[in-house]
């Protein structure tokens, strides 16, 4: 069975047609069976599983409706807070840490509208990386080529949602780390406007851009889990749609598939720059570092062996940058903010790629920017960082490219209107330019 | 007032951690500094670039 669409088993166990029981029992044998060589999960939850789904088969015997998700199973990055587990964020560091003593907020809505949680999922420690490369847990693979990253920093959440093992999943995107990973994997991933979803109970890694972020396999179901999560639901723009496309490093630094799928969609937009792009980018690098330097000072003094080597370094380096620099980096964000919202304010959809490639080999993981060798990890957010900056919706969406490594573009939007993006993407859907391919060779089942 | 200086130096980075209560192993101050290094090129964009300015 294929895990393939959130709102068709949330229909199914409503009508009666299947229990969620019945669901999460395949939900698990898939995990267990496909799971361990993706590398994506960390925690399986099938107690905890169990008493929901039963839970939600006991309303609809009762004639209730438990929820727009009823019985649908999904997973979460290892930051999220699962009550009665520590909360580890990929590290062994918390591995012992107090449990949490209640579910993230963002678990407790999906809970309330009838979701089912089966899985913590395998991430970048603390957050800090483009890769999913885990000291702790591996790498995770990418479903369409085992042999290359799934991207990050919440790469277990998307791998498990390409590969069709759960029909939806939460990550967390501070500078790109759902986005990068929906367009490596092939898969709908939101970074929401800054501040737009619930953050409770969501380890943070630097708060100036954290943001919870769903991953879906069409728009229909990602439209579904972001109402949810926002507690409401939203009308987009009506009429005709203005479109613009995101020029120069934007364009410099992509792939062709994507120059051409952008120019397809919309040929006659006008190509716009964004001012001081690089800058933008330099401050975002600056305060993430800063930031997250802070937020782990105390644990890099008490136990810095504890730390995966390459985050505990980035991190002690951000611990000392000057505060001085940190403060100018966030002045330079609220100009930043003003003149790109002055920008744009003519537009309702700004396109750019999502990431600057397909996805690179596990055995030599860099990529090319501006001509040079880069290594992923840090630099696969080269056009995910800029847009985090600015603190608008950010939509990545797979181009519909069958037989090909799959890639994404951002459908940028106007702070707190998800809902145009979610429109125009419908229509993209729609016409056949985007949309999710199975993973070829693997993972074979039932679609649900 | 001058551009705040990030610590380049294992003396520089480890004057600053010592301000801090933040000690460094020997085997982690190469990958310390080459991030400090990365930080600083950063910082350099966005004083040159982006005019931004440090109080």
């Amino acid at each position: 069975m294929r895990m393939t669409s959130a709102t068709a088993i949330a229909d199914a166990v409503n009508s009666g047609a299947v229990t969620a029981m019945s669901v999460l029992e395949h939900c698990l044998s898939g995990l267990e069976r496909e799971g361990g060589r993706l590398v994506a999960v960390t925690r399986l939850l099938a107690d905890r599983a169990r008493r929901e789904a039963e839970a939600v088969d006991a309303i609809v015997a009762a004639g209730g409706d438990p929820g727009p998700l009823a019985g649908v199973p999904y997973g979460v990055k290892d930051l999220f807070d699962v009550a009665g587990l520590p909360t580890t964020a990929g590290s062994s560091l918390y591995a012992d840490a107090p449990p949490a003593t209640a579910d993230a907020e963002a678990i407790g809505k999906l809970r309330a509208a009838g979701a089912v949680l089966v899985a913590t999922l395998n991430m970048d420690e603390f957050a800090y990386g483009f890769a999913t490369i885990n000291a702790h847990h591996g790498t995770t693979r990418n479903p369409h080529d085992l042999d290359r990253l799934a991207g990050g920093s919440s790469g277990g959440s998307a791998a498990v949602v390409a590969a069709g093992l759960l029909p939806f999943s939460l990550g967390s995107d501070t500078n790109g780390s759902v986005r990068v990973p929906a367009s490596l994997t092939g898969i709908y991933g939101l970074k929401p406007t800054h501040d737009g979803l619930p953050m409770g109970g969501v380890l943070p890694f630097a708060h100036s851009f954290d943001d919870v972020g769903p991953f879906t396999l069409s728009i229909q179901d990602m439209q579904c889990v972001w109402s949810v999560l926002a507690g409401a639901t939203s009308s987009p723009r009506t009429g005709a749609l203005r479109i613009a496309r995101l020029d120069g490093r934007f364009r410099d630094n992509a792939d062709p598939g994507q120059i051409e799928a952008i120019d397809a969609i919309a040929p006659d937009a006008p190509l716009i720059e964004l001012p001081d792009i690089g800058a933008a980018r330099s401050a975002a690098f600056l305060i993430t570092a800063a930031e997250g330097g802070a937020l782990h000072r105390a644990a890099l003094a008490r136990d810095p062996i504890a730390f995966d080597p390459a985050t505990r370094d980035r991190l002690i380096a951000g611990a000392l940058l000057p505060p001085e620099l940190y403060a100018a980096a966030q002045d330079f964000k609220a100009r930043y903010r003003q003149q790109v919202n002055a920008l744009i304010a003519d537009y309702d959809v700004l396109l750019a790629p999502a990431t600057p490639c397909v996805a690179p080999l596990i055995a030599d993981p860099r990529i090319r920017i501006d001509g040079a060798w880069s290594p992923a990890r840090a630099d696969l957010g080269i056009h995910s960082q800029p847009i985090s900056f600015t603190g608008l919706p950010s939509l990545s969406v797979p181009l519909n490219r069958p037989g090909k490594l799959p890639i994404g573009i951002q459908l940028i939007g106007k702070a707190g209107d998800e809902a145009t993006l979610f429109r125009f993407a419908a229509m993209l859907e729609e016409e056949g330019r985007i949309g999710v391919t199975s993973p070829a060779g693997l993972f074979q089942g039932d679609s649900v | 007032m001058g551009e705040p200086r990030i610590p380049l130096t294992e003396d520089e980075a480890l004057a600053v951690a010592a301000a801090l209560d933040l000690p460094i192993l020997p085997a982690c101050m190469p990958g310390v500094l080459a991030n400090l290094a990365l930080l600083d090129r950063h910082a350099r964009t966005l004083l040159a670039e982006g005019g931004a300015e440090c109080a």
